[in-house]
């Protein structure tokens, strides 16, 4: 219903710059060369929660291409190796990565590389490859690259990482539609959400877009209690397995 | 169904996890086996920190016990004297297990010390219960429960000074004993999420010689409390239990247990020992393949606290 309420929110809006732009001249003063917006600007994790889709909608000057890049919140991250020893397979080495997306998504219109040239890309972290792998341990090239090739294998095996780009849905000339799948261990957190407007291999308009993805309901304040009381909560979780062994005592006797 | 864990902060399929307890409650209904040893390291497949698991299964032990030990508690089988320095042993144990666990985990080594205490632990509980299976299928004996203990203790253990009576038990031993038996439960319970009753029970049976009709009972009125309290230092400490977990576990394992119950009278003792025996030996099987085959992905990725 949300969704139907923005797209028309979204349409006539631009069928609003869309008229006074029939009235003028084209191409002059046009500010707005994206109008962009989201479905919902939170995802809530329920207890049935297993994965949700995050959609977004948006018009835009129609010889212009569209990248969307969608980022968790960021974490430094350890990738261990295991190794072989006498008592079987455990982790040795170790390389941390600081500041990376827990999440990251692009969707795009065309190929990256054909949008954009490499110095761009990686100035605004633009694809998988132009993320900053900033090793913290000194390491020699050839392991920092096996650990990051590691680490984009190990996030990717999560669906928290994606080096494929996500489809952009045109929907007619202007409209266009991105919808990302968030998985079932999307980490929690503060999002965001940049959508890039381009025109001849250069950025000429930057939407940028916030939600949350967070606990609600029950798994919140359960979260909450455990977090801000634990003492309570330990105690609560002692009580709750002490009656039901009571319980099942009874049980016994009855049956 | 999936069900989304509020502290573990991922979904997980709740019905093969309430199966899996209620079959854990059906052995620990039929034979009298805690049954944490196959909980814990299921849990651990199913890709739950193992952090969350031995903590949250720790809640599920203390309803298992407490299920288990007011019938006990009727009859009189429990040496409550003995069973209460074997707790105060199991608070200290509670302590260096949650440290230990906390300092392994900061080496990032927790997995690995973990599957390796289990395969230990699983493969002597396995072979010694395969052993004892040939033995009474070869030789059928009348095993008596028994106020007295024939065994002869050991005599440097007669030795050991602070002793005390205990006269329940008909015992004069050093209190040092059940206050370390019961400290080795509290690391086993916070370490790896069991009751240690395996370990336990034989310990008080052969180190301290109690009568054989006592042990189940004391060492399950311990475990109430040395599990409480491991729940309690889990919950405040790391804050790794997790009490949608814990109620599935729980559940699955009350229903378990009456089904295992009504079932004992009619299933041979010999049939549910082999069948818990072989149980036992896949699982430390499944666990010493995946400590020494060569794993599919050398590498793994954990997210650090935010910067």
């Amino acid at each position: 219903m949300r969704k139907y309420v923005i797209l028309i929110g979204v349409f006539l809006c631009v069928s609003g710059s869309v008229l006074q732009a029939t009235a003028q001249p084209l191409s002059v003063n046009k500010t707005q060369k994206i109008v962009t917006d989201m479905v919902v600007d939170h995802i809530d994790i329920t207890t049935g929660f297993n994965g949700a889709k995050f959609e977004m909608y948006g018009a835009r000057d129609v010889d212009g291409d569209i990248i969307v890049v969608l980022r968790g919140p960021d974490k430094d991250m350890n990738v261990r190796r295991k190794e072989k020893s006498w008592a079987g397979w455990r982790y040795g080495k170790e390389v941390q990565f600081s500041r990376l997306p827990s999440f990251y998504r692009v969707a795009s219109t065309k190929p990256l590389e054909e949008l954009l040239g490499p110095d761009t890309l990686s100035e605004h972290e633009i694809g998988v490859p132009s993320l900053p792998f900033l090793a913290r341990s000194v390491e020699q090239d050839n392991v920092i690259t096996l650990f990051k090739k590691a680490l984009i294998r190990n996030q990717q095996s999560k669906e928290l990482l994606s080096p494929h780009l996500t489809h952009i849905t045109s929907l007619g000339d202007r409209f266009f539609k991105v919808s990302f799948y968030l998985p079932h261990n999307v980490p929690v957190g503060e999002y965001t959400v940049t959508v890039f407007y381009l025109e001849d291999q250069k950025i000429s308009a930057m939407n940028h877009h916030d939600f949350v993805v967070e606990q609600v309901g029950t798994n919140y304040s359960i979260k909450m209690f455990a977090e801000e009381s634990p003492l309570l909560y330990g105690a609560l979780c002692v009580l709750l397995a002490l009656l039901a062994g009571w319980v099942s005592n009874r049980l016994k006797r009855i049956l | 169904m999936q069900i989304y864990l509020p502290i573990a902060e991922m979904a997980v399929p709740a019905e093969q996890i309430f199966m899996v307890s209620a079959f854990v409650g059906f052995l620990s209904g039929a034979l009298g086996v805690g049954g944490g040893f196959l909980t814990t390291p299921f849990l651990i497949f199913l890709g739950i920190p193992p952090s969350v698991a031995v903590g949250t299964q720790a809640s599920q032990l203390v309803a298992s016990s407490t299920a288990g030990v007011l019938g006990h508690l009727k009859r009189g089988a429990v040496d409550t004297k003995i069973g209460g320095l074997m707790l105060v042993g199991g608070f200290v144990g509670s302590v260096n297990g949650i440290w230990l666990f906390k300092v392994l985990e900061g080496l990032g080594q927790i997995d690995f010390v973990i599957s390796y205490l289990y395969i230990l632990l699983l493969g002597s509980i396995g072979l010694s219960m395969l052993f004892e299976i040939i033995k009474t299928a070869l030789k059928p004996q009348n095993q008596m429960r028994s106020e007295f203990n024939s065994f002869k203790v050991h005599p440097w253990i007669l030795l050991l000074p602070y002793k005390m009576r205990f006269p329940r038990s008909k015992l004069y031993i050093s209190a040092i004993m059940p206050f370390g038996i019961g400290m080795l439960g509290g690391v086993l319970a916070t370490l790896l999420g069991i009751g240690g009753g395996f370990i336990l029970v034989p310990a008080m049976i052969y180190i301290l010689g109690m009568p054989t009709l006592l042990v189940a009972g004391t060492s399950l009125f311990q475990m109430i409390f040395t599990t409480s309290f491991a729940v309690m230092m889990h919950a405040t400490i790391n804050q790794t239990v997790d009490i949608v977990l814990a109620i599935i576990l729980i559940l699955g394992g009350v229903l378990g247990a009456q089904v295992g119950a009504s079932i004992s009278r009619y299933l041979k003792d010999i049939w549910a020992r082999i069948i818990l025996a072989s149980i036992v030996i896949l699982v430390c099987l499944k666990l010493t393949l995946d400590v020494f085959l060569t794993p599919e992905e050398l590498f793994s990725t954990v997210h650090l606290m935010s910067p």
